[in-house]
């Protein structure tokens, strides 16, 4: 029998596929406990895990705060890399780490595609 | 013949706080092993999971020794609080550096606090056998567990400041309590030197701190240990 935790990770190495220079991708507990993650050589999954769920929960918080709305996704950037975060679900977060070679709307369009695939499991 | 300084709480008794503390330190082990079984989903490496072992396991040891009233065994009972001591600052120490420093701890240097822990059977066996009294031993060993709880609780202090200010969810709540557990420590062996080095503190307020000790150091394993089950249920 296939596990959630196979489903998940199925999840996420299509998304990996249809998009490209992904570096990293995990889906993640409000804690920032790893639920399925796949590998990344830059990057601690435990590390990857606590800080994504760690901004996510910050910059809802701010939302929260400026609107009094929750906050559904987060998208923050550097010279050479950006990590897109999305609700998936009640209970879970997806986090993306990409490079720069990828188009932005691509990176976010899959990750939403992919969120509604993980609130589905 | 009752003591009446133990009745009234002034000197060290075996009562009900001796009972809860064995309870709730032998039940965060259990919990710590229930927690290990989840490993797979917080994984911080193998080290930090052994010393979080070893804290609770020696420091019920510790506890169990309330129950003896030899000098030799109390000696033996200060060792395990000291190495708990040691081994509770090394696990967070170890936790901090994997998750918020990315750090990979080599293999000889997360032993490196099991090796210092050796250093005090091997003090005790050196001081009984160089004819040493054991009423002295005794308070050497004292002495030297309030100075290891203070300044390890002092870096838990530290550590769990920073991972708690990092972290989200539960995980600030594990790692808020732990905070507590260590200021209860300071304050519990702190009131101890106080009583060595100039006027004595009724054993009741010491024993207070060090029940409270207990039961922060319980819920913190309880959360944790309920957030790793909670996930291993839902992803399985």
């Amino acid at each position: 029998m296939t596990t959630k935790a196979e489903l998940y990770l199925f999840a996420l190495s299509e998304l990996e596929k249809s998009t490209g220079d992904i570096i990293s991708t995990a889906i993640v507990t409000h804690d920032g406990l790893i639920m399925a993650s796949t590998k990344s050589d830059t990057m601690h999954r435990e590390t990857f895990a606590a800080y994504g769920a760690a901004s996510f929960k910050r910059a809802g918080e701010t939302m929260e705060e400026l609107t009094g709305e929750n906050i559904d996704v987060l998208i923050y950037e550097s010279k050479n890399y950006m990590v897109v975060t999305v609700r998936a679900g009640m209970h879970a977060l997806l986090i993306v780490l990409a490079g720069k070679n990828v188009q932005m709307g691509l990176v976010l369009m899959n990750t939403q595609k992919t969120a509604i695939k993980i609130k589905e499991i | 013949m009752i003591n009446s300084l133990s009745l009234y709480g002034i000197e060290e008794s075996i009562g009900i706080h001796v009972i809860l503390s064995n309870l709730f330190w032998w039940t965060s082990l259990i919990l710590v092993i229930t927690a290990y079984k989840n490993r797979r989903i917080w994984n911080v490496g193998e080290m930090p999971w052994t010393y979080l072992f070893l804290t609770f396991l020696f420091f019920g040891i510790r506890e169990l020794g309330h129950l003896t009233k030899s000098s030799l065994l109390d000696s033996i009972r200060y060792i395990f609080g000291i190495c708990s001591a040691i081994f509770m600052t090394s696990a967070l120490i170890l936790i901090y550096m994997k998750i918020y420093k990315r750090k990979t701890t080599s293999k000889s240097m997360s032993f490196i606090p099991l090796m210092f822990a050796l250093i005090f059977p091997i003090l005790l066996i050196y001081l009984y056998f160089s004819g040493t009294k054991t009423e002295t031993i005794k308070n050497i060993f004292f002495n030297l567990e309030n100075f290891m709880w203070i300044i390890g609780s002092s870096i838990t202090v530290y550590t769990t400041y920073m991972l708690g200010t990092k972290s989200t969810g539960d995980f600030v709540h594990v790692f808020m309590f732990f905070q507590f557990a260590a200021i209860f420590a300071i304050l519990w062996k702190f009131l101890g030197v106080i009583g060595t080095i100039s006027s004595p503190i009724p054993y009741s307020i010491r024993e207070f701190m060090e029940t409270l000790f207990g039961v922060c150091a319980i819920i913190s394993m309880f959360i944790l240990e309920k957030m790793l089950r909670k996930l291993s249920r839902h992803i399985s």
